[in-house]
This record gives structure tokens, sequence and C-alpha cells, in this order.
């Protein structure tokens, strides 16, 4: 899978052709031809996502009153986000949010992916095991975890850790840490099949030629690994990135923004505004706040990898 | 390529990485391992009985769920609208992905950028007008209605996905083809095709999943019993006195059961699909 | 605000959707729900198909009876989970489509009033009122929106103080009579060991705060006070509602509860309560029949009014209840009449007493069917508490919001050092300045 800045030409282009060849057909290959595939993407892709966004967006300039515009307010809705300090807060908590995730979600990938590249016993089970939460729905994680972390009856018997008590959902602190803890839990297993994959193109010869070199694992691990996993770990990083700004269902059963509203993400305001509270323009106007977030993510990651590549 | 490289030899795994590996899978599996001795507990053992293996197991759960509960139609509904939105999805993604590796034309750049923003827009943001839309024309409540979103959803991904598969396979092949006279879509749909099974089949996985676990879009696109999906339909569980854990654990692993099969199946062409597109940037 | 300057979203998306005209092509059909054919369409969150829920199974029982009884037309069910009909209906109707019958939730009734997704039913219901008069025990003003009756309800609900008798025999305490005993008796029963939790009130943001509002608010009444004024603007941040938090949070310093109700929305509590774990509780008569089938509770929980701060007096009780109301779009509202008369005609409600639900109607609770149900007296006792103690709860279009809103209040109170007054001022500035 990739995801690259389109501006890039791709660094492989399988052209030029032989220059025989691309004298023997040059004007029979059809101008449109390319037109015509790629249209039926666009259009399916433009009808579902272009006209609603921009829907969303006028919505988000507008007062409403359950699913009727009412009078233009500009950027009224947006000013009171972004002019409270609870609107900060819910912002801070996605970053922390969505890169905590990250940081535990990427290494882990990793290491599992790792792992699962040896040859070992068992390597068809234990893929099968480790992949399993992906196919989970965040409803059901949420719930299984609430009742697993539970204190008074869950199974894990948190309830007298050496004879403490750990409620993770009284604690603002630990309710967060719980909740990114799911959220890795369920979105692990896309980016470790992603890394496997990626792994699975390095040549084993050239893990083999630095063992020569006497380079340790860390060593290996650097100069070779990372470099030829940069492309992927980068896509994997966009794909979560946009999974953990954007979740909802996930947070909404799980904490549903508590305790002492440490949970309280801009998606699950978003959701909120929309869903319960039908106010149609301010949760437009916060759906809007994480469009924006989704794309300054991505722009940084263009710009990093672009960057590497140049050094 | 993937094929040939795993030929290649890597030290087997020690006594530290199975280790790693079955704390890794009991991360993994931890908490299905809980929901599976859930699902075999009657109602009243399910608070009581806090053992992680059943004092008394009974089917009980199980029989409920496959024969006096709409599950299974949930589950057929779920494997409809999930295949039919890969085949669309593939369809559609794989012309243009192809269209955007083989041809230089004007306007591909803002094509793919155009793509690719749309992959950021959160579906929070545009539920509420989809909804209003799919009603106008129709397709509220209806798979096609479902399928149509889904595939939206899942096309920009995909594109992405192949192309840079296609970009890894040797344009000589389709060279040599048009020497022999064979048309543009001729060359694609015989010579690259067969070559991209891999990249499609990996594709195809990611979209299944996709569409298998989500919630909003199901939620908000249909609201008849019978189209229900299966992730919408385990709210059924969650009922106004309590959640019924025996009978939702239940579900649960019925529903994942052909999922793992799906995986088991297709393991293989699934990283060595990835292993092709993943890496070509 | 000019009227002309309102564009419905429908209006706005039928032209973008016609000016992209493009996947009308290929759809059609589908989702369209009032097809005028003599088909009613009833939205429910009562499952018809649910093994576990007898009050899926009493509504077939109605719905075949009723469609049995004449020729005319046929009522089919559409059931929706609990918390996700209300926004479902208000989108649906504000597309053209929605139900021809919905039930509503009292609590939710301004909502769908404020959003028009119900049609006013003076036209229909007058004769019908009029004819049962006192018959109906549950307050009309809690369906009757700027004069007009809304929705007929149907069901009937206080909220009682449940106790586990069996952990409180074990204890040797009695019932508490007052609400300082009831701090005491819950402190004793958790310090003694008899339960984790002596009295469990949910702090959950789980369903919006639902579970500590429903205690917040008839606290509140307790004390004196009023939830909302008779303009609609905000009433809980005087005297009264901080009392309410006050004695909240001295429940919480005697040891009624700890930290764990945090985490608990109602029906976690109801759960623990049937585990054992929680000895009390201040929950719908509704869930008492649920509560109940667990295995080893039945008689060990019972229920009594909540107390007051007199002894004798027993705190006001919210009533609520589920109501049948006519869909805005329907196609045949006269029709749809004909469906809630039988809904809500003695021998239907009688059906749904059997499936644990209280009945609206005070001369169902007098008939000899009612008499052989095993709880008759009970039943009786609660209609006494909605009859002589009942106020419709408090309404308000934007109910949701206050309610995550005011349990924000009861954490940041109750478990954090937060002034009550401040806290109940900021949030009712802001639900008035909101109305505007």
């Amino acid at each position: 899978m990739t995801v690259k800045s389109p501006e890039a030409p791709p660094v492989r282009e399988h052209r030029p052709v032989p220059a025989v060849q691309a004298r023997r057909r040059p004007s029979t290959r059809p101008r449109l031809l390319p037109y015509g595939l790629l249209l039926p993407a666009v259009v399916v892709v433009a009808v579902v996502s272009v006209f609603p966004i921009v829907f969303a967006l006028n919505l988000s300039l507008h007062e409403t009153r359950f699913t009727q515009l009412e009078d233009f307010v500009g950027l009224d809705n947006y000013a009171a986000i972004l002019g409270s300090s609870a609107g900060w807060a819910s912002i801070g908590r996605s970053l922390i949010y969505v890169v905590a995730s990250l940081a535990l979600a990427i290494p882990m990938s990793l290491g599992i992916a790792h792992l699962l590249n040896r040859p070992a016993r068992f390597r068809l089970v234990f893929r099968a095991l480790i992949l399993m939460p992906w196919v989970i729905s965040q409803t059901v994680a949420a719930l299984l975890w609430r009742w697993l972390l539970n204190a008074d009856y869950g199974p894990l018997g948190l309830g007298d850790v050496a004879g403490t008590r750990i409620d993770v959902f009284a604690d603002p602190v630990q309710a967060m840490a719980a909740l990114i803890l799911v959220n890795v839990w369920i979105s692990y297993p896309l980016a470790t099949i992603l890394c496997l994959a990626a792994l699975q193109t390095i040549p084993a010869e050239l893990e083999e030629a630095s063992d020569v070199d006497g380079a340790g694992p860390f060593t290996r691990f650097r100069r070779i690994t990372l470099p030829m996993m940069a492309p992927t770990l980068f896509v994997v990083a966009i794909l979560l990135t946009l999974l953990y700004f954007n979740m909802v269902t996930l947070v909404l059963t799980f904490t549903a923004g508590g305790p002492f509203g440490a949970t309280q993400l801009v998606s699950l305001d978003a959701f909120n505004e929309s869903f319960s509270f039908f106010n149609l323009g301010l949760g437009a106007a916060y759906s809007v706040i994480l469009f924006v977030f989704n794309i300054v993510f991505g722009a940084a990651y263009i710009k990093l990898i672009r960057s590497e590549g140049d050094g | 390529m993937a094929e040939s490289i795993r030929t290649g030899r890597r030290k087997p795994a020690g006594p530290l990485a199975y280790a790693a590996l079955v704390a890794a899978s009991l991360f993994a599996v931890g908490p299905l391992l809980w929901a599976l001795s859930t699902s075999f507990k009657s109602p009243d053992a399910v608070l009581t009985d806090t053992s992680w293996i059943p004092s008394a197991p009974t089917l009980e759960n199980y029989t409920i769920v496959l024969f006096e509960s709409q599950v299974p139609r949930y589950l057929f509904n779920s494997v409809v609208v999930a295949g039919a939105t890969v085949l669309a999805t593939l369809v559609l993604a794989t012309l243009g992905a192809y269209a955007t590796a083989r041809f230089r034309f004007r306007g591909r750049g803002a094509s793919l950028f155009f793509i690719l923003m749309t992959s950021m827009i959160p579906g929070i943001a545009i539920l509420v007008p989809l909804y209003f839309l799919a009603v106008e024309v129709g397709v509220y409540d209806s798979y096609l209605g479902l399928i149509v979103v889904y595939t939206a959803w899942q096309v920009p991904t995909v594109l992405w996905m192949l192309r840079g598969f296609f970009q890894t396979i040797p344009t000589s092949l389709e060279e040599a083809g048009r020497i022999d006279g064979a048309s543009d879509l001729r060359v694609m749909v015989q010579l690259v095709l067969p070559l991209a099974k891999p990249g499609l089949a990996a594709a195809a996985v990611i979209a299944f999943v996709y569409v298998w676990n989500d919630y909003l879009i199901a939620a908000t696109m249909v609201s008849s019993d019978d189209k229900r999906l299966v992730s919408v339909g385990l709210y059924n569980y969650l009922s106004q006195y309590g959640i019924e854990w025996g009978q939702l654990t239940a579900a649960v692993l019925v529903t994942i059961v052909p999922m793992v099969v799906l995986f088991v199946l297709m393991e293989k062409r699934l990283v060595a699909g990835l292993s092709a597109g993943a890496t070509k940037g | 605000m000019s009227v002309s300057r309102r564009a419905t979203l429908l209006r706005r998306a039928a032209v973008a959707a016609a000016a992209l005209g493009l996947i009308a092509a290929c759809g059609s059909g589908g989702g369209s729900t009032s097809s005028g054919d003599g088909r009613l369409e009833l939205w429910t969150f009562l499952d018809p198909n649910s093994p576990d829920d007898p009050r899926g199974q009493a509504l077939r029982t109605v719905v075949d009876g009723f469609n049995e009884s004449q020729d005319e037309v046929e009522v089919t069910i559409r059931n929706i989970n609990y918390a996700k009909i209300d926004s479902e209906v208000v989108r649906a109707t504000a597309s053209g489509q929605g139900p021809d019958l919905v039930n509503v939730y009292s609590a939710q009734l301004a909502t769908h009033v404020d959003a028009g997704t119900v049609l006013p039913l003076d036209d229909y219901a007058a004769d019908y009122l009029a004819q049962i008069g006192d018959d109906l025990i549950f307050p009309l003003e809690g369906v009757r929106f700027g004069g007009s009756v809304m929705s007929i309800p149907w069901e009937t609900r206080a909220w009682l103080l449940w106790y586990r008798k069996d952990l409180l025999d074990a204890a040797g305490l009695p019932v508490p009579a007052t609400l300082d005993e009831l701090a005491s008796t819950a402190g004793a029963l958790a310090a003694s060991g008899a339960a984790q939790t002596g009295l469990a009130i949910g702090f959950s943001d789980q369903g919006l705060g639902a579970d500590f509002v429903e205690k917040f608010i008839p606290l509140t009444w307790g004390f004196g006070g009023e939830i909302l004024d008779e303009d609609g603007t905000a009433a809980f941040d005087d005297d009264a509602g901080v009392q309410a938090l006050e004695y909240l949070r001295r429940l919480h310093e005697a040891g009624a509860f700890g930290d764990e109700v945090l985490n608990m929305a109602a029906d976690d509590v109801i759960q623990s309560v049937t585990a054992g774990t929680v000895a009390m509780a201040i929950e719908g008569s509704y869930r008492v029949g649920a509560a109940r089938s667990g295995e080893g509770i039945g008689e060990n929980l019972q229920t009594v009014p909540v107390p007051s701060r007199t002894p004798g007096e027993p705190l006001p009780t919210a009533v609520a209840g589920q109501t049948m109301a006519i869909g805005a779009n329907a196609d045949d509202p006269e029709a749809a009449w004909t469906f809630i008369e039988y809904y809500t005609s003695e021998e239907s409600q009688a059906l749904f007493a059997e499936a644990g639900v209280l009945p609206v109607r005070a001369s169902v609770y007098d008939t000899p069917e009612f008499d052989a149900l095993p709880n008759a007296d009970e039943l009786r006792s609660w209609r006494d508490y909605v009859v002589d103690h009942g106020r419709p709860q408090p309404v308000s279009s934007r109910f949701n919001e206050l309610s995550a809103a005011l349990v924000g209040v009861g954490q940041q109170t109750v478990f954090r050092d937060e002034d009550p007054r401040e806290a109940l001022t900021g949030v009712a500035e802001q639900y008035d300045s909101a109305a505007r």
C-alpha cells in the first residue's frame, strides 16, 4: 500500500519503454483511456465524500435547529469551540490520545511483525491469534475490556492487586491510559500485518551480510530494516492517525468521555453534538476541526518522508 | 518478488522469541478467551461465576443466538454487503490504479491528490449529509446504499495500494502483448491482472474487514432489522435491563469464526500481496 | 431569524443530488416507510422477537390482535435500539419519511415536539381523554405541549429505593426512613462488609448521565427546589440544587459509595444489585421484574418509596413512561389513532401488566387478572406512590445536553472539591444562554 505525495513522481516509473516500441504505436494509444479508467473511482468518491463534506462545511457556518438550517453565523461555531477552554481541552486530549497510541502501536507492531517473520513452529497459529483483534468491532472491544478491567467483578482481579484497589475508570489518567491500551489492542493487527509484509521484502541475504560484518541486532535494525521499512511505516502512521483522530464508537462505549471529562475527545464532541444534542452546526464544526488535524498530520508525514529521502 | 525473497534463510526463533510470541498472543486473545468462557455460562452464572473455566458450562447461549435470534441473518447481510463492497472496490480501484500507474496524463497528480484528500475526511463529518443524500436518491435502508458508501470509503486506500503494486510489475510483458496487437484493455485484463492477484487478495481482505467492523455507517444508513449488519445487530444485546453477556459473547464468537476461516485461507496471499504493494514508495 | 431564510437540509440535499445526478441511476427502491397502502409502520424500542423481554412478546400480541380486529390497516413493527430511536426518528422525519406510529419515552417527547416529528393529538384524543378522565394516573402535563396533547402514555414508572433485604437483615439494619438514615445505613452496610457499595448512584458519563440525573431531580424537589422554571429557564442552581449535591457528597463521605460508582450507569447498578455487591439503589420500578429474575434474588430484592428528610413522608418521584404518538409524516393519522386507542385499551394494558409494565389506567389495577399477578400488591403500592407523590419529569428539548452537563457537575462536586453552587451556576448559565 503506498501513499505518497502526488506531486512527486513515483521513483521507479517503468518508462521510458524501449525506443523502438515507443515509436511503433505512439498515436494508437487512446488518449481518453486513462480518464475512462479513473473516472468511475473519482466519481463515486466525489459523490460520497465531497458533496457531504461541502455540506458539512456549510452546516458548520450556520445555526441549526434540529435538521433545519437557520441563520448564517460565520465562524461562530468555531469560535465557540476554539474560544473555550473546554474546546482546547478536548483538542489537547485528542492529541495525547493519538500520539500516545501511535507511540505504542507502531513499535509494538514492528516488534511483533519481526517475531512473526522468523521461522517458528506454529507460525500460522501465532499469526492467526495475534491478528485476531483485527476482526473485533469497537463496540465489542470496549465492552469486553470494560469488564476485564472492572475492579469489582473483572476477571483480572484489579480490585485487589497486592492489597491496592486499581479502579482505572475512577482515575482520569488511568482511564485515558486504559482507553489508549484498548485502542492499541484493536488497531495494532492491521499495522502488524503491513509491517510483516514489508519485512518480507527485505532480502535475508542483507541481514546475513550484516551479521558477517559483526553488526549487532540494533545496528542491523537501524541500518537495514528501518530504512527499508520507512515507506511502510509512513503508510501505517497515516492510516492509524486517521483512525485514531476519528475514533468515536470505542470511546463512546468504553468511557463515554469520563471520568471528570478525562477522555472527552474532539471526535466524541462531534458525535454528541450531532447525534445526542442535535446541534448539527456545532457538531459539523467539531468534525471540520478533526478534518483539519487529519490534513495537518498527513502533510507532516509527507514532509517528513520527503526530507528523509533527501538526506 | 516476495515469493523468492521468502526462500532466503532467516534465523529461526529462539526461546526468547517464543516467549514473546506467547505473550503477544495472550495480549491479543486474552479478552476473547474471557468472551469464550462467558459464552458458556448461564445468565445467572455470568456475574457470579468469575472463573475463566465455567463451572457449569451450557450451550444455551449458542442455541439462542443461532436458532432464536436474528444473528444468522445479520451475518448473511454482512457477508453480502462486505462481499459486494470488495468486488466494487476492486473493480473501481484496479481501473484507477492501473490508469495512474501506467499512463501519464493531464490531471493525474491532481486526481491522486484528490483521492488522497478524501481519505482524510472524518466519517463523523459526513454521516448526516450522507443520510439525507441516500434518502433523496432512494438508497437509504438498502444494501445498495451501504455498498456505495463503503466502496467510496475504501477506494482511496485500495487504489493507492494497488497502484504501488502495479508499479512493481515490469512493463515488458505488456509491451510484448501490445506488439502482438492486443488492446490496452486486453493487456490489462489478461496479462497484468493475473500477476496482480496477490495484491488484489490483500486489498480484498482489508476492505472486507473494514466493512465487517464498521458501526457508524451501518447504523446510519440502514434501519430495518432484516438489513442490519452484524456489528449493529450486536447492539440488540445491550438492552435497557443491562447487557445480555452470555448471548452477546456467544454472538461475537459466532461472528469471529467466518473471519478466522477467511484469514487462515487467505493468510499467505494477504502477506505476499501486501509485501509487494506495501513497500513500493 | 427570518423564516424565509430557513431551508431544510433536505431541500439542499435534493438540489445537490439532482445536480450531481449520479448515483440516482443505480439506486431505486429501499427505504420508503410510509407507502399509503393501508400499512402502518410502528417504530419502537421493544423487540417483538426478543427471547428475554416479555414486553416484546406483549407488544406482538397486542399488534396481532389489532391487525385481526379490522381489515382496514395492518400495523408492522420496526424495532430500534432504545438509545438510538430518537435521533433516527428525527432524521427520518426531516427527510420526509419516518414512522406512522412512534413510541416515545416521555422525557424525550419535548425533543420530538420541537423537531416536529409527532402530530398533535387534539383532533383525535379529546373524546378519548374525556372518556377515560381520572382513570389515567399518568400526569397529562407530562405529554402536553403548547396546550396540545402530543402522545398517549401507556406505561408509567416511579423511582424507588431498592434494597437487598437479605443484606440488610444480615447486617441487622432496618430499612431507612429518612435521608439521614439512608446515609448512615448505606455507610454501615459498606463498612460492615455486607456489600461493596451501600447505596449505588451511577455517576458514569454513559447514557448521558441519566442515572445520576434521575436522582438529582427528586432530591432537588425534596429540598424544595425546581429543575426548570415555568418559562423553561434553569432553576436547579438555587439552594435546593446545592443541597441535593451536598447530600450526595455527604453520602460519599459517609462511605455509602466509593469511586466505583464513577464507572456505573443504570444497568451496571442493577447488575451489581443482582450480584449482591450493591445493597441499595434508587432505580425505576420498570426494572424490578428483570432484576428479580436472577438466581437467588427473587424476594430478596424489595422496594419502598424513597425517603425524604421527614419520616413517613416520601420524596417526590419523577413520573415518566413510554408513550405512543403519531408520526408527522403518517399517511393515515385517523387509522394510527385507532391503533393508539387499541394499544392503550384496558385489555392491552392488562397484557402489558403481565409483562411487568405498570399500567397507566387505574381501573386495570382492580381487575381479577391483575389480582392474579404474583406482585399485585406491590404494583398497587407503586401506583399509590405515583398518584400521591408523582410529578412529571422536567421536560426540555435539550434535556440530553443538560443531563450530560449535570453529571459532570455531579462528578466534580461529589468526588472533587468543586463548589456546588458555582458548578451549578455555570451549567445553568450555559443552558440559558444556548436557549437564547
